[in-house]
């Protein structure tokens, strides 16, 4: 029981520590966003909280010290700088590694001693204030502006707002003003109808999240809070009461704060205000609550449970099938119409199983978010990376089994790929180098994509290398290709110098070993000068996909809807009446694929063929099938291992009959004619 | 294996593959069913007639008499027995296409006879061992072998060069 305590706790704080790795990354680039900044706050708040509980003193009390730091930052005593976000992805470090219990506990006091350090300098020294230890030790100077204006019809909801102000009048002292309108609070309870706003200004030990808590049961349009940490604003004995005629006169009480604001000396306001905008002030409660929930909300499950799940699913899909078939030899509507209810449900049922199984890519990449910054400051070249596709789903094994082979390649792209800033300008490029990770379905297959623009591979070295070691002899004439196929050869590497990155020669030939093991490919493609690009092709396992199903020779063949341009219907002489094999498509000649000759099918008389144009990385070509049969919603499944080198499918699906069909791989099947 | 595991009696699946009967663990079988028309793979090996769906997965059969270099018997209800393969160290569903599944033999595995090195026409990996019965002789197969995934795509490589 204690166990899987501790074991969901550990979930759990990866969990943050991602999202935390997340917004730091965030926080570099955009220093001055305060809800980035809330975030860091409350993930070291929650973890400081959870590891207290289970036992984990030593992230507990990391943890601590991180708070007070980012309090500083909240408050507006601290800017944010790089060391700042340095220090705290070290933080993130050492507490995953206080998780696993193999830390040495002198980073975390060294950790500790430097921040300790930090918090003590505290703000640019202007207030004396002392260093905040601790948020047990508070420092009771919250001062919190509260506008409160329940719903008319909050007494229907049992909610009395009284209660609220009770609780308030016991979390430190108030000042109360109520803006009753036509008729009394005491007359509007009698009624139960709310017309009242109250104005409270509050100075409290409680944290701001805590008052938000005693709102808690309120819509977040009935309540504002806005926080007035500065202790100038103590200082002026009137403050308040001006605050409070202010209101009266304004009609939107957004505009009477902002006006608060301005009223407060110059000085005071300028860099501190964002800490006080009140459109962040409301937005900060909620997420805190989301966010918590989404975590409690995930339940681990073995994958061996799903494929299980997944199977007998779709059997009972296949078999609400075969009972309709023999059902409709009774004609009777009653139980058409019930087999018709079994047949959604189960539907309904496979479509919920399927999505058990995928995560979206986001969550391997933003991992990587952290590793490209680190890379980059480490070699001084500055990257600016793009991702896209991030809620690609794909199967959460295939995920976790490429995130090695990504790394290998992203770190190649940044090390040799890059240019040194000087470089990059001296050709002209900008100085910052481009990396561009990309992930999108092609047919059943999740393609993710490295592409950087710097110095591409240098194939004259390569071809030296290949010489060297004997992969080639010195005369032989290789193509393009074949050159990039070498640097996945085992131990090949052109780099002279073995850096701690990157440079020893296994990289690719890893990266491809490891692809191959879960059924997936590789390809690459540079440009001198213009960069690299390296794709990835994944199979999806279980993923589902619209599909267009064709006949071939009476064999039922499956071509992912997303890749397919257009369809048509030819005469069978015009297509084959000359020897090559190429079609006018759009005033462009594109290779023209008889499945039916592909497949070693004897040739059709058929007169009709339908032509169905391709379009794969933007490489078209027609293939010619006998028939069109209809859409079909696809269920991949894989052919398994005995078939991974056949180049025409990438994986099969049941049909409703039971029966099975082929899903074309698209991608492949254009290399491999090409090939020929 | 412990002695117990010597003396005790294990059950085989008795099958005849064109003239000859081969036995298999029962343990290593998860289904018979009759043989009803596969799913052709285009330009697959000879030794794959097809694919068909076993409870929601693709499951490759491997026609035996073409593994065996035996003439199909003239029998038409075929049989595909359902087993499941230890091929590097994964688990893999394969169906056999055999002329029948005649019974099911229990025997002891101490009874079950080595290989002679001299005198069979099969690569003697494939052969687990030999019972007699009844004056005739069944072959265990070493069924993880004769199906291993990596001499089955190595045959189909080579058929489509």
């Amino acid at each position: 029981m204690i166990d899987e305590f501790v074991q969901g706790f550990i979930e759990e704080v990866k969990e943050l520590l991602l999202q935390l790795e997340d917004d730091l990354i965030g926080l570099e680039k955009d220093p001055g966003n305060l809800e980035t900044v809330n975030n860091i706050f409350r993930v070291m708040h929650t973890l400081k909280g959870s590891a207290g509980m289970v036992g984990f003193k030593n992230i507990q009390d990391l943890t601590h010290e991180f708070e007070g730091i980012y309090e500083q930052i909240r408050e507006g005593q601290r800017n944010i700088d790089s060391s700042i976000v340095d220090i705290t992805l070290k933080g993130k470090d050492v507490i995953l590694s206080m998780l696993t219990g193999d830390a040495d506990d002198g980073k975390g006091q060294e950790l500790i001693d430097i921040i300790r350090k930090m918090t003590a300098k505290g703000a640019r020294g202007k207030s004396p204030k002392k260093p905040k230890v601790s948020t047990e030790v508070r420092v009771s100077s919250h001062l919190y502006v509260i506008l409160f204006s329940p719903d008319k019809g909050v007494f229907e909801r049992g909610l009395d707002p009284d209660k609220v102000i009770d609780e308030l009048k016991a979390a430190g002292e108030t000042h109360i003003l109520l803006h009753e309108k036509k008729k009394s609070w005491e007359k509007q309870k009698e009624e139960k109808v709310c017309h009242t706003v109250w104005e409270i200004y509050l100075r409290s030990s409680l944290a701001y999240s805590e008052i938000g808590d005693i709102f808690l049961f309120f819509d977040k349009d009935e309540f504002s809070i806005f926080e007035l940490s500065r202790e100038e604003l103590q200082i002026d004995p009137f403050l308040e009461e001006k605050l409070g005629k202010l209101y009266k006169n304004k009609i939107t009480p957004e505009q009477q704060l902002k006006d608060c604001l301005d009223l407060l000396p110059e000085q005071q306001s300028g860099a501190q205000l964002p800490a006080e905008k009140p459109v962040d002030s409301i937005a900060e409660i909620k997420p805190v609550e989301t966010s918590r929930y989404d975590m409690e909300a995930t339940v681990n499950v073995s994958s061996h449970k799903l494929d299980e799940l997944m199977n007998l699913v779709s059997e009972l899909v296949t078999l609400t099938a075969t009972m309709e078939v023999h059902a409709s030899r009774f004609n009777d509507p009653r139980l058409s119409n019930t087999l018709e209810n079994v047949e959604k449900l189960t539907k309904k049922f496979r479509n919920n199983a399927l999505d058990l199984r995928l995560v979206p890519v986001g969550t391997l990449l933003s991992k990587f978010k952290r590793q490209i910054r680190d890379l980059s400051k480490e070699l001084g070249k500055k990257v600016n990376l793009l991702i896209e596709g991030q809620d690609i789903e794909i199967d959460k094994t295939i995920l976790k089994s490429i995130e090695s082979p990504l790394q290998h390649i992203i770190r190649n792209s940044i090390d040799h790929g890059l240019e040194p800033e000087e470089e990059r300008l001296s050709k002209g490029k900008s100085p910052e180098g481009m990396l561009k990770i990309t992930a999108f379905y092609s047919g059943a297959s999740v393609i993710i994509q490295v592409q950087d623009d710097g110095r591409g591979i240098n194939l004259e070295r390569v071809r030296e290398c290949a010489v060297k070691k004997g992969l080639a002899l010195a005369d032989q004439v290789l193509s393009k290709q074949e050159l990039i196929s070498m640097i996945m050869e085992p131990g090949f590497t052109t780099s002279d110098n073995i850096s701690m990155v990157s440079g020893r020669g296994v990289g690719m030939n890893v990266v491809r070993k490891e692809l191959n093991s879960v059924g997936g490919g590789l390809e690459v493609f540079t440009e001198k000068n213009l960069g690299t690009s390296i794709t990835m092709k994944l199979p999806t396992t279980l993923t589902i996909i619209d599909t267009l199903m064709i006949d071939v020779a009476n064999s039922q063949i499956l071509i992912p809807i997303m890749d397919i341009e257009y369809c048509f219907k030819e005469k069978r002489q015009t297509l084959f009446n000359k020897d090559n094999r190429y079609i006018q498509y759009k005033n462009n000649p594109i290779p023209l694929i008889s499945l039916r000759e592909q497949f070693s099918y004897p040739a059709s008389d058929i007169e009709d063929l339908m032509v169905i144009i391709i379009n794969k990385f933007d490489r078209k070509y027609a293939v010619v099938a006998d028939l069109i049969i209809g859409e079909h919603q696809a269920v991949i499944k894989p052919l398994g291992d005995l078939f991974v080198n056949q180049p025409f499918f990438s994986g099969g699906s049941i049909m409703v009959d039971g029966k099975l069909a082929f899903i074309l791989d698209t991608n492949f099947l254009f290399n491999h004619i090409t090939k020929i | 294996m412990t002695t117990s595991d010597i003396d005790k009696k294990t059950s085989y699946i008795n099958l005849r593959i064109g003239s000859e009967s081969f036995a298999i663990s029962v343990y290593k079988v998860l289904e018979i069913i009759q043989y009803e028309e596969l799913t052709h793979v285009p330009n697959c090996s000879d030794y794959v007639p097809g694919v068909l769906n076993f409870r929601g997965s693709i499951v490759p059969v491997i026609d035996m008499h073409k593994r065996f270099n035996l003439d199909s018997a003239n029998v038409e209800d075929k049989m595909v027995v359902v087993v499941d393969v230890l091929s590097k160290d994964k688990n893999v569903l394969m169906g056999l296409l055999v002329d029948q599944v005649t019974d099911v033999l229990e025997f002891e595995y101490k009874s079950i006879k080595s290989v002679p090195d001299l005198g069979i026409k099969y690569n003697p990996e494939f052969i687990e061992g030999f019972i007699e019965q009844d004056g005739k002789f069944i072959m265990v197969l070493n069924i993880d072998r004769v199906l291993s995934v990596e001499e089955l795509t190595d045959v189909s490589q080579i058929t489509k060069e």
